[in-house]
């Protein structure tokens, strides 16, 4: 079981045998995908609630998943995890993790990769710990079941962990119940437990979203920090571009269970091509720019999982949308490492 | 824009601090010491972050918690004490929009029946020269024949301003909002914004705006004001905080606002790296 633990960083580490080749599309792509997922469709019987989404993440890469509420972004990540819940599930598509098929495996093998190889830090990090346990322990934990350390050892681990994320007096915190510290301290002891195994891949969903901007300012520079140390590949969804101007190497736009725009973060903020792109850019607020009179908000409202539009399900609130829309755009590239799922792409006149 | 239409006066708020077991429990100074005034028609922004007291700051000027000491006045007279049929009629003229709108209606009865529940409480004719008031104010906010809808029927946007109609039907002169756009999504949050600016240029009414989101607070305010740990560390135009803070703590919240582009962040890690 040592392969696993081998750094992620070293060229070495690619001989592990779990590690199998996955046809890259792009030549900058030297690197296998640590994820990737095809055709991926998700939800219950009666709706969809991810369309045929397909995206890659690479060795110390940061893909920002955006969207607004109900988009499946969360979902699309759940799905990466094998956390999906009856009535939700895979419909179609395959997830690939470290080469390996997740469709193949049965729940042991998942839970066995599940906080070793993938981990997953959510929005709300007091809900996520365990209220009665020590936070160190909570840390310790998936050293002891995954590296089969002893406690002690473990617990040792667990304090150099969190001081690794910038928790002051360690030992002490380390022995501190979930109350007793602060949010943005949760949160960091949510990315100890997240780091713990040095996982391959880590999935944030909304996970500085409750925090406030200087506590959310250390926890970005904490993760860019951390990813840089360990080339953990990670998927960072978030509803606020800022936070993806902060982090992301590459961004996925995701719009009613469809990924619509994907591109490197300056092809999306400086290019925008998806009309729905253009309305989160051209909506949002920024402190150190004034903005003045009326904004230009996106008409309408989302529309439910079991009534979309036929075809494009933006077209109900596009400015430029046409008949043509009435036929489900694909995801086209423009550019050279740009995706559009849009029939009239780019700034319209 | 002069005339002051609430004033607070060196406004405190402790909780705790009671008599226990041993002794007495460590106060906690919510709100501490704080003057403020709010002009007519003026949105004056509250930023803070979590624990800086503006919540409790926004409730005291409400009217819907007293302080503990200090004095709080609406067009030059002092609110009466809570639960008082004078207070009643003071909490008219006042009136709150808190973060989420699901919580904030009653999932029981339709969108109109609590508009209408609403102006029965206050004793407010159902009718104004024979125009339905709970119609119109729908329509004013963008929800003309919605109604008869129930708030489980509703999108979050929707639901907001249902709640922004059910305080405006009252014709307040000023509204408390309580981070009344931060649970929605962007492009839903740019539609309500408009619909605040725009409510208030043409009824005039004022807004005490708080929220943690700055940029939020930039918009739509004249002035804002920085709370840390129950005090009010720094006031100013809107604009003039934002391009010289005075204050060490304003200083290190605009420190930590993240880029607004790629490009941005590229070019202040470059600065910092130098520094």
């Amino acid at each position: 079981m040592m392969p696993s633990f081998v750094p992620t960083s070293g060229a070495g580490s690619a001989g592990a045998s779990t590690v199998l080749p996955f046809g890259a599309d792009r030549a900058a792509d030297a690197m296998p995908p640590v994820l990737s997922l095809e055709g991926l469709t998700v939800g219950s019987d009666a709706v969809d609630l991810v369309i045929d989404a397909s995206l890659t993440v690479a060795p110390g890469e940061t893909l920002c998943l955006v969207g607004e509420s109900g988009c499946g972004k969360s979902l699309t990540c759940l799905a990466a995890m094998g956390l999906l819940a009856e009535p939700v599930r895979r419909k179609a598509g395959r997830i690939r993790f470290l080469g390996r098929d997740l469709g193949e495996l049965d729940e042991r093998d998942l839970r066995q990769m599940r906080g070793r190889d993938m981990t997953m830090i959510f929005q709300d990090p007091v809900a996520s710990l365990n209220p009665v346990q020590r936070v160190g322990w909570q840390v310790a934990e998936a050293l002891v079941i995954h590296e089969g350390l002893s406690s002690k050892v473990a617990a040792r681990r667990a304090v150099e962990l969190v001081d690794k994320v910038g928790i002051a007096d360690p030992e002490a915190r380390a022995g501190a119940f979930p109350h007793q510290l602060s949010g943005g301290m949760c949160q960091r002891v949510m990315i100890a437990m997240a780091l713990a195994c040095r996982p391959r891949l880590i999935v944030s969903d909304e996970a500085t979203t409750a925090l406030d901007v200087t506590t959310q300012a250390q926890i970005l520079t904490l993760m860019r920090r951390l990813q840089e140390e360990t080339g953990t590949a990670m998927i960072f969804v978030t509803h606020d571009l800022s936070v993806v101007a902060e982090i992301a190497d590459r961004v996925a736009v995701m719009y009613s269970g469809r990924i619509v725009e994907t591109g490197s973060v300056d092809d999306i903020f400086d290019h925008p091509s998806h009309p729905y792109t253009q309305g989160l850019m051209d909506c949002r607020l920024h402190a150190l720019s004034a903005t003045d009179g009326r904004l230009a908000a996106i008409g309408g409202t989302v529309p439910r999982p079991s009534a979309r539009p036929l075809g494009c399900a933006f077209r109900t609130r596009c400015p430029r949308a046409s008949q043509r829309c009435a036929i489900t755009p694909d995801l086209r590239p423009i550019g050279s490492s740009q995706r559009v799922a849009c029939h009239f792409p780019g700034r319209a006149q | 824009m002069t005339a002051a239409v609430l004033e607070l006066r060196d406004v405190t708020r402790h909780y705790g601090g009671k008599r226990q077991w041993l002794g007495r429990g460590a106060a906690i100074r919510a709100v501490d010491g704080v003057d403020l005034t709010l002009a007519a028609g003026e949105v004056l922004g509250i930023v803070g972050e979590s624990g800086s007291g503006k919540s409790t700051l926004g409730r005291i000027a409400a009217g819907i918690e007293a302080p503990s000491s200090g004095m709080v006045t609406f067009q030059g007279q002092r609110y009466a004490p809570i639960d008082t049929a004078a207070w009643r009629r003071q909490r008219r003229r006042v009136q709150v929009v808190f973060q989420n709108p699901s919580q904030a209606l009653d999932p029981r009865l339709t969108i109109a029946a609590q508009i209408r529940g609403v102006l029965a409480a206050h004793g407010i004719e159902a009718l104004e020269r024979g125009v339905d008031r709970t119609e119109a104010i729908l329509s004013r906010v963008g929800l003309t024949g919605l109604g008869t809808r129930f708030p489980h029927q509703l999108s979050g946007g929707q639901l907001q301003r249902a709640v922004i109609a059910r305080a405006l039907v009252l014709s307040p002169e000023v509204i408390v909002c309580d981070e009344a756009v931060s649970a929605l999504d962007v492009s839903v949050q740019a539609q309500i914004l408009n619909l605040l600016k725009d409510l208030q240029a043409e009824l005039g009414v004022a807004y005490l705006f708080i929220s943690h989101d700055l940029g939020v607070v930039r918009h739509v305010s004249h002035r804002i004001a920085v709370m840390q740990r129950g005090r009010i560390v720094e006031t100013g135009p809107a604009s003039e905080v934002f391009a010289r803070p005075q204050d060490p703590y304003t200083r290190s919240l605009i420190a930590a606002l993240p880029a607004a582009t790629p490009a941005a962040r590229r070019a202040r890690d470059a600065a910092r790296q130098a520094a």
